[in-house]
């Protein structure tokens, strides 16, 4: 129950961040990093789960008529299992890796359906896109950071145990 | 084996149709919940997130106003003088257009014409905008709990080119509705039809955006063929459609860079591009016309 609330209020607040800084123009994926963290610290189910509100909220939300961004952020979840199951590192710095192709992966198959799969339009972005990919890599380590010292309180699954509990029920 | 052969005879043509129609019906019950969990969805989010994306444009405009305070007491006298004073004139203009409006429709009671439709204008603010569909979509912070429905025309003020006279032109039309916020679809978007007018060749046609990966010209198109068109001609709303009131200026014809204004399509009609009067990228306040009285 408490992680059922833990993701609805997490994607509440991401989806409306990052509709509030695209309505300034500013891209910068909030909801890609947030499911990320969901997929690797509680299971891919709750990944796919928090993919989908986020999904749904993002494009529903500016209009678009399908929700592409919950399929873009499902591909954001077979991102962080392959992360999780591949990479052996557990360092969190590392995870600017991972932060960087995010926008890529969540924003930028999206952006060129909902255009019309119009090259320039996407071209147009290519320095905000650059930019929130920078942003990106430092925000996914931040966010792990934080996530993990609440879910601590809440005694909930940590991001950082999620090695260690692959070994164990292996 | 016997068993086994019996079942492999046991697939008759008539269980593979089964199979194949059941597969179909599947396909097509798959269509419509994933088209109802889409509209919901849309409604859903609208209404949940307006509340937060409110408070940002309420804090927007308190910060205007602190912005505002900031200018001295005779700059801020002289633009509320200049305001009261063009307030004046459109309330005299507007008390002239309703009597004309009464007259309009009692006459049309004499003549035994159907009455047209009566629009309210319902004012908003854009609320969400998205980088990738900029010009194309946005949401502004009205709903169907203010009157609006899908298909509404959206409008805003624009300045006439080479004049110094405002006027109100089209930005789009109303593409979905939630209870507190509707989903705008700009000229520009491919999903903005609207039946228009060419006042001065009179004759009627219908604007279809081409979306942004086309540019930024809509195609006017179903013009009659043998038409002459010039560069710069007046396109306005038409009086056909019962969603939206005539006359309102939507843009001008452009031509292309060879010098044409229209191309002639499968020898059945004539089809130009238009210049919006508005460019939607700069749009933040916006008139919707929701329909009080169908026809």
């Amino acid at each position: 129950m408490i992680k059922i609330i833990y993701i609805l209020l997490f994607t509440t607040a991401a989806v409306f961040l990052e509709t509030a800084l695209r309505t300034y123009g500013v891209i910068l994926p909030l909801a890609a990093p947030l499911v990320f963290y969901c997929a690797v610290a509680f299971g891919p189910y709750y990944g796919a789960v928090t993919a989908l509100l986020c999904g749904c909220g993002l494009d529903f939300l500016s209009g678009h008529t399908h929700p592409v961004t919950a399929v873009t952020l499902g591909f954001v979840v077979v991102f962080a299992m392959f992360w999780l199951h591949k990479v052996e590192s557990e360092s969190v710095s590392l995870h600017v890796v991972p932060g960087a192709l995010l926008p890529l992966i969540a924003w930028l198959p999206a952006a060129f359906f909902v255009s019309g799969t119009s090259l320039d339009q996407i071209l147009s972005h290519a320095s905000d896109l650059v930019i929130a990919c920078i942003l990106s890599a430092f925000i996914l380590p931040v966010v792990i950071v934080v996530l993990d010292a609440l879910n601590k309180r809440l005694e909930i699954e940590l991001y950082s145990n999620a090695k260690i509990r692959l070994r164990y029920f292996k | 084996m016997p068993s086994f052969t019996l079942r492999k005879k046991q697939m008759t043509p008539g269980t593979v149709i089964f199979i194949i129609c059941a597969v179909i019906f599947g396909l097509l019950l798959m269509l419509a919940l994933y088209n109802t969990f889409r509209r919901a969805a849309a409604r859903i989010s609208g209404d949940y997130y307006f509340p937060y994306m409110k408070v940002i444009k309420k804090a927007e405009t308190a910060l205007a106003d602190q912005a505002l305070l900031s200018h001295s007491k005779i700059t801020l006298a002289k633009a509320v003088e200049r305001l009261q004073k063009e307030n004046t004139e459109l309330a005299t203009k507007t008390a002239l257009l309703m009597t004309l409006q009464e007259e309009n429709m009692k006459l049309r009671e004499l003549a035994g014409i159907t009455q047209k439709g009566i629009f309210k204008p319902v004012f908003a603010e854009t609320l969400v905008r998205d980088p990738a569909t900029w010009s194309e979509l946005f949401t502004i912070d009205k709903g169907s709990e203010h009157g609006i429905n899908t298909g509404d025309l959206v409008v805003a003020p624009a300045e006439i080119p080479s004049t110094s006279r405002f006027t109100v032109a089209v930005v789009g039309r109303i593409k979905s509705v939630a209870k507190h916020t509707s989903v705008v679809c700009t000229v520009i978007s491919n999903e903005c039809n609207l039946s228009v007018s060419l006042p001065a060749s009179q004759v009627s046609g219908v604007m279809e955006g081409t979306g942004l990966s086309a540019g930024l010209f809509p195609s006017v198109k179903f013009l009659p063929i043998k038409g002459k068109y010039r560069n710069g001609e007046l396109v306005t709303t038409s009086a056909f459609s019962e969603y939206c009131p005539p006359g309102l200026y939507v843009g001008n014809l452009a031509a292309w860079s060879d010098g044409t204004v229209s191309v002639e399509k499968d020898h059945i009609f004539a089809e130009s591009r238009l210049k919006p009067l508005i460019n939607p990228d700069e749009v933040r306040f916006v008139a919707v016309y929701s329909r009080t009285r169908k026809r």
